[in-house]
């Protein structure tokens, strides 16, 4: 413990200077928390992949370990398939598509506004973001309900069941509606970041507007772009909102994996394949994140690259 | 290369407290050819024209003309005319190369023609052909010094063959010793493309040096208007006088009597020919700069007589502040003369440098 005397401070391993046992005791409380809710659960699920456990009957009082054959049985059930390919339609449509492209054209669009105007567009986009998933869901709910839907009156479609004959557009329309805030409020801040001198540089030589913004915009929020990327996509992979809406029908045309996940271990109590696939989700987050990670590391890199050598 | 006129250039930005007029019916004619000086305290308005004669801000009123042309209403892309930020504003992205091309790239000028123009405007600028210079072009931004990146913004602009530069702020990113290369080299650039430029400092000492011609403003409007000698030599007002000079001019206030001006306690001689036309007892402002006085330790006639307060060494040359009967006088005097601290010197006014003011405007 000699180093917590050291005078200045300045000790790389120990900046604090608060020692190995104090600096453990003061995490400690924090660590247990996340081995209780975050390291157990985890590691649970691992161990009910392998198992027979449903949520009642016998083999809830007493699983049997059947090795690897959830996931045999799970890569090979059609309706995992479909549920999987759903899901990447969701992601691309509601989030990457969807909710960052509007969010950037809102940013865009408001970077010069003032006053009223941007804080009202503000506010509704927000609001969007920040009910609870319950109150929303009911909204929603209640507008697209067959008989007395807002939707239905607003457009004189009478009759029309959206949630049932359109169940994927309203969830993906659902989602944008719901996150394009995150993505607003992010380029917003990138926006900000972007010099006005480039920009205005760019349009004194006649650049237009798309050449303003693969010139001067893009490559200055390239990083914020992947970042908002990296985490939209993740959100809306794991996504149950849509739940509330849909039920992931009618006949599974709306069932996304977390709603999958749901019906196979609560509904029909099949706990171990359900947390099979739950694994498998994990492992295609875990990629997702690395592949955006990697981009976000192959620019930073080769700046770093270019400055050592002139 | 082109004539640049304003007529009544109006611009007044709205603000919770009714607004600000940043332009106020500013009428001006820069010529062809001409290298033209905004100059001004910060929030004078001289930003604001240069970002209106670029296009990037819009009048409330009044014209802009650029050649024979109003372009009051066209976008800056249209005007022919390049801008140089004080930041360089290079786009960090592209190499040195890429940088200068985009103006070209812009106008889909095919790439070996591109590559062309700018090895030329780079040879222009003194960006190849030494040394030091050796892999520039293929460097990006980050990698290069302040003069180096002025010089390729000044490139990039010279690349997009405008018929107007405008300069903000010019040299102030650049540390002071490297200013003075900077100046010296603008200057030359400037005299070999002959293209009208215009530039925007608060450095009265950069527009002296660089500018055919000042407009020194003020709360929107120009207060004076001429070659840096006149206005140098006869600031019009006692504002413009107090801005220009590395040493502020004295503007000392004293009474008109029997036909010369009380300041101080001491009687000085008006600038020839005032004389008669000044009015008993008339309040009025001397101004004489440290650099035109007489200075002894013997009495001199007519000459403020002071004690040394403090003396600043200038290097080749001390500014000393005298204790005129509690009025602060400052004057220039050479290395070899520095005074006795506390020692009593008379400061005589050089004549035909004094001017006078009566209600803040020259009057002789």
């Amino acid at each position: 413990m000699a180093r917590t005397a050291s005078p200045r401070g300045t000790d790389s391993a120990d900046p604090a200077g608060l020692g190995r046992a104090r600096a453990a005791a003061i995490s400690a409380p924090a660590l247990l928390i996340i081995a209780a809710f975050l390291v157990f659960p985890a590691l649970w699920t691992l161990y009910l992949g392998t198992t027979n456990y449903r949520l009642t009957g016998f083999a809830a009082r007493h699983p049997r370990s059947v090795g690897l054959q959830n996931y045999t049985n799970v890569i090979q059930d059609p309706d995992f398939h479909h549920s999987l390919w759903l899901t990447v339609e969701y992601v691309l449509f509601s989030a990457v598509l969807g909710q960052a492209l509007l969010g950037f054209v809102i940013a865009w669009m408001l970077r010069d506004a003032r006053g009223w105007l941007k804080r009202l567009i503000e506010a509704l986009v927000l609001l969007a973001w920040i009910l609870p998933s319950s109150v929303v869901a009911f909204l929603w709910v209640a507008m697209l309900d067959r008989g007395s839907g807002t939707l239905n009156a607003l457009l004189h479609t009478p009759g029309t069941a959206w949630a049932i004959e359109h169940p994927m557009a309203v969830i993906v329309v659902f989602n944008i509606w719901r996150g394009t805030a995150f993505s607003m409020l992010l380029y917003s801040a990138a926006l900000t970041g972007v010099p006005p001198s480039q920009l205005a540089t760019a349009r004194m030589f006649g650049a237009n507007s798309w050449q303003q913004l693969r010139d001067v915009v893009f490559p200055h929020i390239r990083g914020h772009i992947l970042t908002n990327l990296l985490l939209i996509s993740l959100w809306t992979f794991n996504d149950f909102t849509p739940y509330q809406i849909t039920a992931g029908g009618p006949n599974g045309k709306s069932e996304i994996l977390p709603v999958y996940i749901y019906q196979t271990a609560l509904f029909d109590g099949q706990m171990g394949l359900g947390a099979a696939i739950s694994l498998l989700m994990l492992v295609i987050n875990l990629v997702v994140a690395l592949v955006y990670l990697r981009l976000l590391r192959d620019r930073r890199g080769g700046r770093k690259l270019e400055r050592v050598a002139p | 290369m082109a004539q640049i006129r304003t007529v009544d250039l109006t611009k007044t930005f709205a603000d919770a407290g009714g607004g600000v007029t940043a332009l106020d019916a500013l009428t001006l004619t820069i010529e062809d050819g001409e290298f033209f000086a905004l100059l001004g305290p910060s929030g004078c308005g001289k930003t604001t024209l240069l970002r209106t004669l670029a296009g990037l801000e819009t009048p409330s009123s009044g014209a802009v003309h650029i050649g024979e042309a109003d372009v009051t209403r066209t976008p800056p892309g249209k005007r022919g005319v390049a801008m140089v930020f004080q930041d360089y504003a290079l786009f960090p992205h592209m190499t040195v190369t890429e940088n200068i091309a985009y103006p070209l790239r812009v106008r889909g000028v095919p790439k070996a023609q591109q590559r062309e123009a700018v090895l030329a405007a780079a040879a222009d600028l003194g960006l190849t052909g030494t040394d030091s210079t050796v892999g520039l072009l293929d460097r990006r931004p980050e990698a290069l010094s302040g003069g180096q990146q002025q010089r390729v913004a000044l490139a990039r602009a010279t690349a997009a063959k405008p018929s107007v530069f405008l300069f903000d702020e010019p040299l102030s990113n650049l540390d002071a010793r490297l200013r003075l290369e900077a100046r010296t080299f603008l200057k030359r650039l400037q005299r070999e493309l002959a293209v009208t430029t215009v530039f925007v400092t608060h450095d009265q000492a950069e527009a002296l040096a660089l500018a055919d011609r000042i407009a020194v403003m003020q709360s929107g409007r120009i207060r004076q208007l001429g070659t840096p000698r006149e206005v140098y030599r006869r600031p019009a007002n006692t504002f413009v006088a107090s801005f220009i000079g590395s040493t502020p001019m004295n503007l000392l206030e004293g009474v008109v009597r029997d036909g010369r001006v009380l300041v101080a306690d001491s009687e000085i001689a008006p600038p020839d020919g005032t004389g008669e036309r000044l009015a008993e007892r008339a309040a009025v402002v001397l101004g004489a700069r440290p650099e035109y006085f007489r200075v002894s330790p013997d009495p001199l006639d007519g000459a403020f007589r002071g004690t040394v307060e403090v003396a600043e060494n200038l290097g080749s040359s001390l500014l000393l502040t005298l204790d005129v009967s509690g009025t602060a006088v400052q004057v220039v005097v050479a290395e070899e003369d520095e005074p006795e601290p506390r020692a009593t010197l008379w400061a005589l006014p050089r004549k035909d440098r004094t001017l006078l003011y009566a209600d803040g405007e020259l009057v002789g």
